[in-house]
């Protein structure tokens, strides 16, 4: 995602840290939007689980307890439909896509 | 003129040297069949750092390009900030985050309900978060890093698609 974000700020000139600040806030959001969109698929324990590995700050295990509820193509289709509206505002509002 | 009035012309009324020098490098009158002299612009003296003139333009330069890159920074970061917020108030709005979410109690629903309490994503909200956001950035940069480049790629190639529509429809009016 650094390099992305590299490549969006490219003219910009922005120290390293700025660019993880940004690339923060894009992932915050991005999150939420999949945490949003997973919820239907999610059960009772699967929220359970989920916060627990939120106090445990383990984001990764997180997010695959809910590939796992997905078929790889099904899963490709919700990264890509959640993260297409995201950055198409984020190229029009934010930075100019070059 | 002719030849002729250039002939009869007066001598007396040929406009004599002054003596005077103009910037331009040139006397304000000639003699006749005098050649003009031209001043010696020494182009090296002119770039030259020792040349006070020349240190303080390249200041002055260096000055305002700072300013003006700074100033670029700075409207990036509040167009970031307004994205965000936005984006975060869009998703407030929704019942999936609202008070009574099964998601309340989470550290990230927290670090997301005190960002909004400080209203934007400084570098003072985020520095007790730091290392939540570090596992969540490297957890969603290792699940999306593909794609997102990937739908990147798409926009950027809709977007010089569209340019070029609108660049051909322009020429062809």
């Amino acid at each position: 995602m650094l390099e992305l974000f590299q490549q969006l700020f490219e003219k910009y000139n922005l120290p390293k840290e700025k660019l993880e600040q940004y690339v923060a806030g894009f992932s915050l959001v991005l999150f939420a939007e999949i945490l949003k969109n997973a919820n239907p698929k999610l059960s009772d324990e699967d929220k359970v689980l989920i916060k627990q590995y939120d106090h445990q700050k383990q984001y990764e295990k997180i997010l695959e307890l809910i590939q796992k509820k997905y078929a790889p193509a099904e899963w490709s289709e919700l990264l890509e439909k959640t993260i297409t509206p995201l950055l198409e505002s984020y190229t029009s509002e934010v930075v100019e896509v070059q | 003129m002719s030849r002729e009035s250039i002939k009869k012309f007066p001598q007396s009324e040929i406009p004599q040297d002054d003596g005077r020098v103009l910037e331009s490098g040139f006397r304000t009158s000639l003699q006749i069949g005098e050649q003009p002299k031209k001043r010696k612009t020494n182009v090296k003296t002119l770039l030259d750092l020792k040349n006070p003139k020349f240190r303080l333009y390249l200041e002055t330069k260096n000055r305002t390009d700072e300013l003006a890159e700074k100033e670029r920074q700075e409207e990036l970061e509040r167009k970031h900030d307004r994205w965000l917020y936005k984006r975060l108030e869009n998703l407030k709005e929704t019942p999936f985050f609202s008070g009574g979410s099964w998601l309340a109690g989470m550290v990230y629903f927290e670090t997301l309900i005190e960002m909004f309490s400080r209203r934007l994503f400084t570098d003072e909200a985020l520095s007790d978060k730091k290392i939540f956001l570090r596992m969540l950035v490297f957890a969603v940069t290792e699940v999306s890093a593909i794609v997102s480049q990937k739908v990147y790629d798409k926009i950027k190639e809709r977007k010089v698609q569209a340019s070029e529509t609108t660049s051909g429809e322009s020429t062809s009016y």
